[in-house]
């Protein structure tokens, strides 16, 4: 059994047509950085409220450090939880705010006052102990709700979306300084996001969440090179995925007949036989200028953005993106008739 | 042709509606000085004789005292009342809510007169008419509802994920909500008990039914001396009241703001 542990669990809210979490199984080891990664409404918040006991499960059990949590009222489970809008008492201050957590655990004068400093300085806020809360800046505010949550030394902290409102700058900054916080302290953390690059830069393991399930759990790598089903290529990145039909398989690799390009070669861990459907990353796609009666396809759209140029290539009824580096090759212009390659590592069987 | 051009007539609108809705109490204010021994306009003389003869009416000051305690008394029951039935009509999920909601409310909808009447054929065989309970027991019928209301209003509009926060962090319900919930919600609670005392102290229609020889409210001191008096003295207690009345507002709108408590 994980440090936290998730079996089976189940939220049907009261009124809910169907589950909006369902048989969820997670283990998290101690001091990992796990992000729970899914579209909106695909269960992650649900599932954050109850590791932290704000919502209650329907069935299944969670268990933290051996123990049984999953009755255990809120206020008793020691969680530390950042809320998407901070969620500050605008009543207190800066330094009030985050001592909040340590009053009510009783902590002496003394000690709270110096935990809350260590807190604030962690989190670079030390200056501004004394503000109010209106007066903070949201990249403030988050750092505030950050150190309340931290002062306690939870046993897990949980963060739900806790960068969506801030600039796109600020949230690049702000994650790094998480991560670098997370790993100085080598506090669990769940985090919560429907940002792919933002899980895949801080992760040490993802779940893919949609529609209340788990669609792939493993590292960053793992989950954009070998994702695991359609949702989680189409979701992870840029994916071209194709139809196809396995001729053969040997070693690990595959021949198909791929719809509109013929004899091609993929990976294929699962020995898959049959129809199968194909992944190739955009910038793993090789295009070549040929003639048309040798061609797969047509260049339908080129976009130049800077270090690579983005072909959207005509074939049949789709349309198969194509990301080379800019300058590597001859530019094609729109119109040109092409054949497309790739090599065969760089293609996946997907079930 | 500016918008200031067009602000022009409203302006003069506004100032005239202004002007007829306060000329009354400015009325008040003038004859409250009036040396004349009845009331009547224009004003002849000037005189403080009608405060000085306030400051010695014996039932005036009584019934301000027995106002004031109902009041108070009314405005603090009114809470202990009013803010739990507001966590539980807004918090909470529970068969009846509905009719919980419109029973609560409904004393608003009720006409004064027929509320009294009400009031009084319960209260009487209770043997609590004329009494400072029997009114105060009167008074919460119609003060609790803006207690609830206010109360709601601020329940409603404040961020509950600070309530939960505060559960995360350690805080057990009841903390929760001293700590958190009620600082939070105080300029509802305090508005709803300002405006229940002045409800309270103002209310003249069902004490009347209510009130006996020891307990006889301020309002109807006033009703009973104008049916027989007609000077002056009656104007200057209005201005006291009103400035009384305006105190409380003051700080209504330092606590909450009055347009949000007015809603
Ligand atoms: N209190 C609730 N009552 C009923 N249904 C709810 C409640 N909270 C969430 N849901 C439903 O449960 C599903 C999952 O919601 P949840 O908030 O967990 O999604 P999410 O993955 O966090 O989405 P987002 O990225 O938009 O925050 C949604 O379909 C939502 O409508
Ligand atoms: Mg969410």
């Amino acid at each position: 059994m994980s440090f936290l542990q998730l079996d089976d669990i189940v939220k049907k809210y009261p009124g809910a047509e169907r589950p909006s979490v369902a048989d969820f199984t997670l283990g998290i080891d101690q001091g990992e950085f796990v992000s729970l990664l899914g579209p909106s409404g695909c269960g992650k918040t649900t599932t954050l409220r109850m590791i932290a006991g704000l919502v209650e499960a329907t069935s299944g059990r969670i268990h933290l450090d051996g123990k049984e949590l999953t009755r255990t009222p809120v206020h008793q489970r020691g969680m530390g939880l950042v809320f998407q809008n901070y969620a500050l008492f605008p009543h207190l201050n800066v330094a009030r705010n985050v001592a909040f957590g340590l009053e009510m655990r009783r902590t002496s004068k003394a000690e709270a006052k110096r935990r809350v400093e260590e807190a604030l300085d962690l989190v670079r806020l030390g200056h501004l102990s004394g503000r109010r809360i209106k007066q903070l800046s949201g990249g403030q505010q988050q750092r505030v709700a950050l150190a309340r949550a931290l002062v306690i030394e939870p046993a897990v902290l949980l963060l739900d979306e806790p960068l969506s409102n801030l600039d796109a700058k600020l949230r690049d900054t702000m994650r790094e300084e998480i991560r670098s916080i997370q790993r100085k302290l080598g506090i669990t953390t769940v985090f919560v996001t429907h940002d792919q690059d933002e899980a895949l830069a801080v992760s040490d393991r993802i779940v893919v969440m949609s529609e209340g399930v788990i669609e792939q759990v493993g590292t960053p790598e793992q989950i954009y090179e070998h994702p695991a089903n359609r949702f989680v290529a189409n979701f992870i990145g840029r994916a071209n995925l194709f139809d196809a039909q396995i001729t053969h398989t040997a070693g690990g690799v595959a021949e198909l007949d791929v719809a509109g390009l013929g004899q091609m070669r993929a990976v294929d861990d699962q020995g898959a036989k049959g129809p199968a459907t194909v992944l190739v990353r955009p910038h793993r796609m090789q295009v070549s200028k040929a003639a048309a009666d040798d061609a797969h396809g047509t260049v339908e759209t080129v976009v130049y953005v800077g270090d690579s140029i983005e072909y959207g290539v005509r074939v049949g009824d789709n349309t198969v993106s194509v990301q080379s580096v800019a300058g590597a090759a001859e530019r094609l212009e729109r119109g040109t008739t092409v054949r497309l390659s790739w090599q065969t590592e760089d293609a996946l069987v997907l079930t | 042709m500016t918008s200031k051009f067009r602000g022009w007539p409203t302006r003069v609108v506004v100032t005239l509606l202004y002007l007829f809705l306060l000329a009354p109490i400015l009325m008040v204010l003038v004859i409250s000085f009036d040396a004349q021994s009845t009331m009547s306009f224009p004003p002849r003389g000037f005189t403080f004789q009608w405060y000085e003869r306030l400051a010695q009416n014996a039932e005036f000051i009584h019934g301000f005292q027995v106002s004031a305690v109902v009041g108070v008394g009314v405005a603090l029951l009114a809470l202990l009342i009013g803010v739990p039935v507001a966590i539980a009509l807004t918090r909470h999920e529970f068969r009846f809510r509905e009719v919980m909601s419109g029973f609560f409310l409904s004393p608003l909808m009720v006409p004064a007169i027929v509320l009294g009447l009400a009031l009084l054929l319960v209260l009487a065989p209770l043997k609590i008419t004329g009494t400072y309970g029997g009114l105060i027991v009167a008074h919460l019928a119609i003060t609790v509802p803006y207690v609830v209301r206010t109360t709601s209003m601020s329940l409603m509009t404040m961020n509950r994920s600070c309530e939960e926060a505060a559960r995360t962090l350690g805080a057990s319900p009841w903390r929760t909500f001293t700590r958190v919930t009620l600082p939070l919600i105080a300029p509802g609670v305090l508005a709803g008990g300002v405006i229940a005392f002045l409800i309270s102290f103002d209310e003249a229609v069902i004490s009347l039914f209510v009130v006996g020889p020891q307990a006889t409210t301020l309002p109807v001191e006033i009703f009973h001396y104008v049916e027989s008096r007609t000077d002056p003295q009656i104007a200057a207690l209005s201005v006291v009241l009103i400035a009384i009345s305006v105190l409380f507002m003051v700080i209504i709108e330092r606590a909450a703001g009055l347009k949000k408590v007015l809603r």
